[in-house]
């Protein structure tokens, strides 16, 4: 498995924003020479703080950057294809169909006049699987049909009256399973997934994480899993890259990282997890009374 | 720095209680105003939920999100008035003080908010915003303006130093910090009346992993100095086990589980409880349990199940009695302090 080519190559990733957008003192790289291999039907998880640059280089990779921000140096091999000379036309047609992402935030990510049926078709029409039909009626149909499929594969019950609702009708759980459906719309070969169950309840994130695995097992995917949290990565995750401040700072097979931490930063990392390798004590044990209240 | 000498006449109860804080029985309805033709409707937010807190202990709660664990906070510190139920706070009944009343008591209940930038006054600078509990209750009066004004400061300065803020910050306004900033900067805030419970409405849920750690080990070493009392509000059941001597689960609006931490944590009994231990992801996949995913949606607080709340989604439901009647909280062991809801549970 590890001899086979690479889905996704990225090689010495630069990306920043101008100075008037921010870009700080002596023009300091949001990402900043990062590199790594996603595998054939492998799962990278990019593992960072808030700010360390992992959403950004998913942006990068997609050419979906914020204004002011651009990847100045680098390469991204998609399909023999470097997707930073791509020009935009070309870029399009990976979008989606190639790579597909998830976005972090649903309740930004999803249109909020738009019903979750109609948004599935939008994919689902950009992305050519309705094939070209003269007949808007036909059209209709196989949207429909496609859509109620999508949503079954996500597990969401009840899928026709599903498409009729609006996102803010659904729950946290139901909103991030419409976003799957939506990133698989296309049948990519990656899945970027960008923290896809922060924020949620632990027993709805532990539903949403094995949809995801079950999926990219099925389909062959590969996927980008970003996240801030440590033990949902390590859930998943066969590949990790570390990210602080724009780099990289390191990158294994998952579970040689999680063992046998290199970089102090990712031990403490492991060692901010309560109970984990039983280091830190309870705020207070049993015996406590430390004066009494004033 | 008493609270109780500004306290009002009491109607104190037959002895002194161990407890800082308890709630007996509180429920909490809410009226859903009418959406169009729809009818009203009732939320019942929390169902005959009871708690005590001792000095200097730290009681975590937990369960998902609508189940009622920030409604049972507001209860116990009078910002929310109960439905049925009481509270009591150092041995007094409060639940029926006026405001003019509780205000000394204000002092002594403090609460920490999720979102810390939300709950500062984007308006007011670092050092107002420490400085204003201290003007409003009078802690350091002076003879002159300038007396105030100095003492003031100090104050301010020493409450910086206890959260680990440097401080130049006390010039700069919330948005300027960070949000590990802006939690410490609540934390001093809560801390600059000296009060004896705090109760902490998911004080660390939208940070990092290591300013989570950093933030929990502060309001640790913080309570081992002052000696209050936490009321530690969560979803991440890992974390609550991690720093409270006793953890209560709540389900749909009940207790459904409560105990020492250790004890939940080996000897779980209601499935629920076993579930969200299922659910932490872990990083060690020896300690990665063999899973039980929990089917389905957390209820809604608008469709009230009949029977136990947790029927719908538990593996272990029968239709009698599970389907029909709401199962007690009763302790596992005779004058125990482990106590379930459940009509099975297990072993």
């Amino acid at each position: 498995m590890p001899d086979a080519e690479p889905i996704l190559r990225v090689r010495h990733l630069v990306t920043r924003f101008e100075p008037e957008f921010g870009g700080g003192p002596a023009g300091r790289a949001a990402v900043d020479d990062v590199s790594f291999d996603v595998p054939r039907g492998g799962i990278l998880g990019l593992l960072g703080e808030s700010g360390s640059g992992k959403s950004l280089t998913a942006l990068s990779i997609l050419r979906l950057l914020p204004p002011g921000a651009h990847s100045v140096a680098g390469s991204i091999e998609f399909d023999g294809k470097n997707l930073l000379e791509l020009p935009e036309s070309e870029l399009r047609k990976v979008r989606g169909r190639g790579i597909a992402m998830i976005f972090q935030e649903p309740a930004l990510a999803l249109s909020s006049v738009h019903t979750v049926g109609e948004q599935l078709a939008i994919a689902l029409h950009a992305s050519g699987r309705l094939g070209r039909v003269r007949w808007l009626q036909t059209l209709r149909s196989a949207a429909h049909t496609l859509s109620c499929e999508l949503l079954t594969r996500v597990e969401l019950p009840d899928a026709k009256k599903m498409l009729e609702l609006y996102p803010h009708q659904l729950s946290a759980g139901m909103r991030r399973r419409v976003m799957i459906a939506l990133g698989l719309a296309c049948r990519p070969s990656l899945l970027i997934a960008d923290e896809p169950t922060t924020g949620l309840d632990a027993p709805i994130q532990a539903q949403v994480l094995d949809l995801l695995l079950r999926l990219v097992r099925e389909d062959g995917m590969s996927m980008i899993f970003i996240t801030h949290d440590l033990c949902v990565v390590a859930e998943v995750a066969t590949e990790l890259v570390l990210l602080s401040a724009g780099k990289v700072v390191e990158a294994g097979p998952a579970r040689r990282v999680l063992d046998q931490p290199q970089h102090a930063y990712t031990a403490s990392l492991l060692d901010s997890i309560p109970g984990h390798r039983d280091r830190p004590a309870p705020i207070a044990s049993e015996g406590r009374a430390p004066g009494a209240a004033p | 720095m008493s609270s109780a000498e500004a306290a009002p006449e009491l109607d104190t109860p037959g002895g002194p209680a161990p407890e800082l804080l308890r709630g007996v029985q509180l429920s909490k309805f809410f009226v859903a105003p009418r959406a169009g033709l729809k009818k009203q409707r009732i939320v019942r937010a929390v169902q005959e939920a009871s708690i005590e807190i001792a000095p200097g202990e730290t009681v975590g709660l937990v369960g998902e999100s609508g189940s009622g664990k920030t409604t049972l906070g507001r209860l116990l510190l009078r910002l929310v008035e109960p439905t049925f139920g009481q509270v009591w706070f150092d041995g007094r009944e409060i639940t029926h003080y006026h405001e003019r009343d509780l205000r000394p008591l204000r002092r002594s209940l403090q609460v920490l908010f999720q979102d810390a930038a939300a709950a500062l006054d984007d308006r007011l600078t670092v050092g107002e915003i420490l400085a204003e509990p201290l003007r409003i209750h009078g802690l350091t009066r002076e003879r002159t303006r300038a007396l105030t004004r100095v003492k003031e400061r100090e104050r301010v300065a020493e409450l910086l130093r206890t959260v680990q803020l440097p401080m130049e910050l006390s010039s700069r306004r919330p948005a300027e910090l960070s949000s590990g900033q802006c939690q410490r900067l609540s934390i001093a805030r809560a801390l600059a009346l000296r009060p004896r419970f705090i109760v902490c409405d998911e004080p660390i849920a939208s940070l990092d992993a290591v300013d989570q750690l950093r933030i929990v080990e502060l309001l640790g070493a913080l309570q081992r100095e002052h000696g209050h009392s936490y009321l530690f509000i969560s979803h991440d059941l890992r974390m609550v086990l991690h720093l409270s001597q006793r953890v209560l689960v709540m389900y749909a609006g009940r207790v459904v589980e409560s105990g020492d931490a250790r004890t939940l944590r080996e000897h779980a009994r209601h499935p629920y409880t076993r579930a969200l231990l299922h659910a932490v992801p872990e990083v060690d996949p020896k300690r990665r349990r063999l899973r039980v995913l929990l089917e389905g949606e957390p209820p809604s607080p608008f469709e009230p199940t009949l029977g136990c709340p947790f029927h719908p989604r538990c593996p272990r439901a029968l239709p009698d009695p599970c389907q029909h009647e709401a199962p007690p909280l009763q302790a596992t062991a005779p004058g125990g302090r482990h106590e379930v809801a459940c009509w099975y549970p297990l072993t």
